[in-house]
């Protein structure tokens, strides 16, 4: 993609070094022109090089930001909906270990499995899901929580290694939680700040074309309808009052043809007049 | 008044920006940073604005004053309206007006920073923020003239309308001498500087850039702390030597390296120049010792260096100037005002104008102790003639009533009457650093984002030497040849 923008890119400048090396031509060598056809459409072709760069421009960054919400929804989203499902099971998990401290073993089996299950789906999906810096030490979750496995069950162990566990992996979760939240925010804004910048390219191409215009117009309006002009009334004062024909054009064009083939003209014209 | 003409000598100074541009965009794909669109993009527009001109408009054979005196003005401020759009286009801590600011401040070699975090910019954006300073250093007329030998005359009116009215009468040479006299300086300078940078212990893409913020008297920096990021003493002397070189005027530098020594002896302002930096750092040095700092070397490192970098209109720091004891900081106040010498790529009123000045006045005193007598001003063994020491004085005055008119209005904006005095005094100098919030380990990111303008107007006023812009915002200018 960025290399074929980057050829783009090199043609515009390529054509524009041919025309730079054909201008300088045309100082050098008398009678070698350019052509008014070749000059206004530069003046086009400039136009729309300013136009087509920041068009192109702009598309690349609408593909940035459509990339970067995908990424929103496919690494943070998942992360903090793994993080909230992990939290909401550690904490049917904690209720469960309650239960069968207070006798109510039935239900401890009926909540503890299926709110490990949740757990441990949850855990892999966030485990397969590591796009951030901080979520790295997310892996250790799984050896914290396995520490209440296979363990006789009291309060005494339960408050002294269980609990302040589970408050840690929980702890955890929440910290997953809170980095894909606050990387969410930070792309989001990046979004945001990157939308009001993809415009900006636009804008300039916008203003630097409607100025080059302006230019242009001015440079067709100097260069090529002034000396049609002038051409004219030379002309017309030649039919009207034999004033001889004197106009120098500036630049080597067909203009500056014209000027010559009228006053060679003129200059036959007055000299058959004399004969006669 | 030919339009056309204006557009097309404008359009060469593009072109120089977008060769510049081209090598920030190269920069920045070796750093793999992510300013190579926004300069690449820049370049293009550069470009094509620069050479489209060209294919239109015929080389001219005649150029009038006031056409040359458009086309550098024009130059300048194109030059800082293309140099801003890599900076809006990066985005980051670039607003509009931020970009308009860092620009101008970089092209008239101000050194005025707007960004808090110098050192998040990337590489090629740095880079460019450098080659601004480089191009406006030695004027982008100078430039261009310098690369267009085919220009005749039309050089010679160019060049006229962009060095310092001071200056000219020392160059008692062909234009295109000049342009080729000061290249060989400006290159050389900066080169040895890049070379003796490295040997000091910096990096080459800091050794670059920091040769490019001297030279040019501008003051970029491409760290937060300014040249006191590094506390090295060596690159503190190196950047001093080549501060003390770049307020000098250049063809004095010339003929030194062409062993003509009697130019140096000869030259009033260069002899004021030195000699007061001397009288300053030495007094300030021992103020200092007792306010701020312990020990003569150690005040006379801090001292002498802030005093160079504001004497010199560089504007790099490597010590807080704000803390300093009130004399001191006058003396401070002193520099940017006065700046170096004329011929050089400082700001400022200029050593010269000062020295006529302070002829003008002893003259005044003499002629009223013998009323009858007739006595002339001479400067560098030369007779000046009374408009001329009267034009440093008008210009004078002037210069200090845009500074006391910029600083009034930044007052109504809520700018503390000392950011906003010595802020414009320093806008107005192109040194940069003023002092209280604007001081030298400061920048001018919390003014106003109006104040900013404010400053980036006199900016130009002082590069283009008040005159100049004031010509070209002058509609008669362009209706009457």
């Amino acid at each position: 993609m960025i290399f074929i923008k980057v050829q783009k890119i090199l043609i515009i400048y390529s054509y524009e070094i041919y025309l730079i090396i054909t201008y300088f031509r045309v100082e050098d060598k008398d009678g070698i022109f350019m052509k008014l056809k070749t000059k206004i459409l530069a003046g086009f072709l400039t136009i729309s090089a300013m136009l087509a760069v920041a068009g192109l421009w702009s598309i690349t960054r609408m593909n940035w930001m459509g990339e970067n919400v995908e990424n929103i929804l496919e690494n943070n989203y998942k992360s903090i909906n793994a993080a909230k499902g992990m939290i909401k099971s550690l904490e049917r998990e904690d209720s469960a270990i309650l239960m069968i401290i207070n006798g109510e073993a039935q239900k401890y089996q009926n909540v503890l499995l299926p709110a490990d299950s949740i757990f441990a789906k949850h855990f892999a999906i966030a485990k397969n899901n590591i796009t951030i810096p901080g979520e790295k030490l997310y892996p250790e979750l799984k050896a914290k929580l396995s520490v209440a496995n296979g363990k006789p069950i009291d309060k005494e162990w339960y408050f002294s290694e269980v609990h302040e566990s589970l408050l840690a992996v929980m702890e955890e979760a929440e910290n997953l939680q809170n980095i894909n939240d606050e990387e969410m925010y930070k792309t989001a804004k990046n979004i945001s700040e990157s939308a009001e910048r993809a415009l900006m390219p636009g804008i300039i191409a916008i203003i630097a074309a409607i100025v080059f215009s302006l230019i242009f117009s001015y440079m067709i309006n100097y260069y090529l309808i002034k000396p049609i002009r002038d051409i004219t009334k030379e002309i017309t004062k030649f039919i009207k009052v034999k004033k001889s024909f004197n106009y120098e054009a500036e630049s080597r064009d067909e203009i500056y043809e014209l000027a010559n083939s009228v006053r060679l003209l003129t200059s036959r014209a007055t000299e058959i007049d004399r004969q006669v | 008044m030919r339009p056309h003409i204006i557009f097309r000598y404008t359009g060469q100074v593009l072109l120089l920006n977008s060769i510049f541009l081209l090598i920030s965009a190269g920069i920045s794909v070796l750093y793999q940073d992510d300013s190579f669109f926004p300069l690449i993009y820049t370049a293009l527009i550069a470009f094509l604005f620069g050479i489209f001109p060209m294919i239109f408009v015929p080389a001219a054979t005649n150029i009038s004053h006031k056409e040359g005196l458009l086309t550098v003005v024009a130059g300048w401020v194109l030059s800082c309206l293309i140099g801003m759009i890599p900076y809006a286009l990066w985005g980051g801590e670039f607003s509009i007006i931020n970009a308009w600011f860092e620009s101008v401040s970089g092209f008239t070699t101000t050194g005025a920073t707007v960004i808090n975090n110098i050192e998040a910019l990337p590489a090629g954006i740095l880079f460019w923020r450098a080659s601004t300073h480089w191009i406006g250093g030695i004027g982008v007329i100078m430039f261009v003239l310098s690369i267009a030998s085919s220009m005749g005359m039309v050089g010679m009116v160019l060049y006229r309308s962009e060095i310092s009215p001071v200056a000219f009468t020392q160059f008692k040479m062909q234009a295109r001498n000049t342009v080729r006299i000061i290249s060989y300086v400006y290159l050389g300078l900066t080169f040895l500087e890049i070379v003796l940078l490295l040997l000091a212990g910096m990096n080459l893409f800091d050794a670059v850039t920091h040769s490019f913020a001297t030279i040019a008297t501008g003051g970029f920096s491409t760290k937060n702390l300014s040249i006191a990021y590094y506390d090295s003493p060596a690159i503190e002397a190196v950047i001093s030597v080549f501060m003390i070189l770049s307020g000098m005027n250049f063809a004095l530098i010339f003929a030194v390296i062409l062993g003509k020594f009697t130019s140096l002896r000869l030259s009033s302002a260069l002899k004021y120049y030195l000699f007061s930096n001397l009288i300053a750092i030495l007094a300030a040095t021992l103020v200092n010792m007792s306010g701020s700092y312990d020990g003569f070397w150690t005040s006379f490192r801090f001292t002498s260096f802030q005093i160079l970098s504001v004497g010199t209109s560089t504007g790099f720091a490597n010590a807080d100037s704000s803390i300093w004891p009130p004399f001191s900081q006058l003396v401070i106040i002193f520099f940017t005002l006065q700046c170096a010498c004329a011929g050089s790529t400082s700001g400022g009123i200029k050593t010269d104008r000062f020295v006529l000045m302070y002829k003008s006045i002893a003259r005044k005193f003499r002629q009223m102790r013998y009323p009858n007598a007739v006595f002339s001003i001479t400067m560098n063994g030369n007779k000046v003639s009374n408009e001329t020491a009267e034009a440093a004085v008008i210009y004078i005055l002037f210069y200090v009533f845009i500074v006391f008119l910029g600083g009034l209005i930044s007052t109504l904006f809520n700018v503390d009457a000392l950011s906003a005095f010595s802020g414009a005094a320093a806008m107005m100098g192109n040194v940069g650093p003023g002092l209280s919030t604007v001081g030298s380990l400061e920048n001018y990111a919390a003014l106003p984002a109006i104040v900013k303008l404010i400053f980036s107007g006199i900016m130009l006023l002082g590069r283009l030497e008040i005159y100049g812009l004031i010509m070209f915002l002058y509609p008669k200018t362009w209706i009457r040849v």
